[in-house]
């Protein structure tokens, strides 16, 4: 399945607005971006939208984060920072490939058991694959794709919706 | 499992300091940085809680940073924290620096002794308080004031990031009453419209999940 784009509201948000807006995508190998414990994540994203030799460095991880109305957490299962300003010189990986017109990436990881997502209503519990690109200018763009560890059915509001 | 994702735009992360956008008329951000080089390098945001002082001294931050400026950001919890601030103002180098510093008024009285080390040291200095002291001397920057307008263009900007709030509007006699019943705190009318948001969107989901079902 194909995500598109989620952009982060950061504080460098008005800035990276005024360039050319990038466009992330991101291919999981599972089509229903559904997954358990222990299983094998593998994504492919294409950043399209802006010039590939603007960018100098892309972040790629795999994360999960409360979201509510309290104190935030995170968790970090996968992280890889790859300096494109260095791999000018042919010596570029085979995870990240930058052509003319875009910039496309791979990324592997085995994801834990814990903790799953959940569709709370004060908290909420999300997995992601997060891309993050730094441009030369300084800026950067973050963009978030969501999947599923687990299946833990959403809270419903049902009981109160009936009456 | 439905891969149903609600992103409700009034969450922490989205209307935490830095997050949402600084929105004044009045005075730019680089303009304030200019007004703050004119009294000295020193001087207070005031305003009451959830009024936006974190906001604006975050995007101060920012603004400093990218002018090249050595800007250290400090956030009191305790007067224990007088230590890490002595700390700051006594090892910076004062030129081409900047010290923001939120929640000010936790310190008490420490703070005036801090406030004398700064100016002893020459050091450029933003604080955030509630209330200006009695024994302050450094110049009002902001005096933050929440108002309806200002409310009402956040909850829209906050709004179109989301993409399931085209299904969920507020009106503005609502949000009005919002911020009028949490007495101006631009935080929690935020964390009042979080629940009203989450009953809406679940209330469309359940709408939804039982018009498929046959009878």
């Amino acid at each position: 399945m194909t995500t598109e784009s989620k952009q982060m509201d950061q504080n460098t948000s008005v800035s990276y607005r005024s360039q050319l807006n990038p466009q992330i995508s991101v291919t999981f190998n599972r089509e229903n971006i559904q997954y358990s414990g222990g299983d094998q994540l593998r994504a492919h994203y294409i950043v399209e939208g802006i010039d590939p030799q603007s960018i100098s460095a892309v972040e790629r991880s795999v994360v999960w984060y409360t979201e509510g109305k309290g104190e935030e957490d995170l968790g970090v299962v996968f992280f890889e920072r790859i300096q494109l300003e260095q791999r000018k010189d042919g010596s570029q990986g085979s995870s990240v490939s930058l052509s003319t017109d875009q910039l496309t990436g791979a990324l592997v990881a085995d994801l834990p058991l814990s903790p799953l997502s959940y569709e709370g209503i004060i908290v909420k519990i999300r997995w992601c694959v997060r891309i993050r690109i730094f441009f030369r200018s300084g800026r950067d763009f973050v963009s978030e794709h969501i999947f599923f560890l687990g299946s833990v059915p959403i809270v419903q509001l049902s009981a109160n919706i009936d009456k | 499992m439905s891969t149903l994702v609600i992103q409700n735009p009034f969450s922490t992360r989205f209307i935490r300091p830095g997050a949402i956008p600084w929105l004044s008329t009045d005075a730019s951000l680089n303009s304030l940085l200019l007004r703050l080089c004119s009294v000295d390098n020193r001087a207070l945001i005031c305003g009451p809680h959830g009024s936006g002082k974190s906001t604006i001294l975050s995007h101060l931050v920012s603004t400093a940073q990218r002018q090249g400026l050595n800007v250290h950001y400090l956030r009191i919890s305790s007067w224990l924290d007088v230590i890490g601030v002595i700390r700051v103002f006594a090892t910076i180098r004062p030129k081409k620096s900047l010290v923001a510093i939120d929640s000010w008024e936790l310190l008490g009285f420490l703070g005036w002794f801090l406030c004398q080390l700064a100016d002893f040291r020459g050091v450029g200095v933003i604080l955030t308080v509630h209330e200006i002291p009695w024994w302050n001397r450094w110049p009002v920057l902001l005096h933050m004031e929440a108002d309806a307008k200002t409310f009402q263009q956040l909850v829209h900007e906050l709004m179109t990031k989301s993409s399931r709030s085209e299904n969920i509007k507020f009106s503005r006699a609502m949000l009005h009453d919002v911020l009028q019943r949490n007495s101006g705190n631009f935080r929690e009318s935020f964390f009042e419209l979080y629940d009203h948001y989450e009953r809406q969107s679940r209330l469309k989901t359940y709408v939804d999940w039982r018009m498929k079902i046959p009878k």
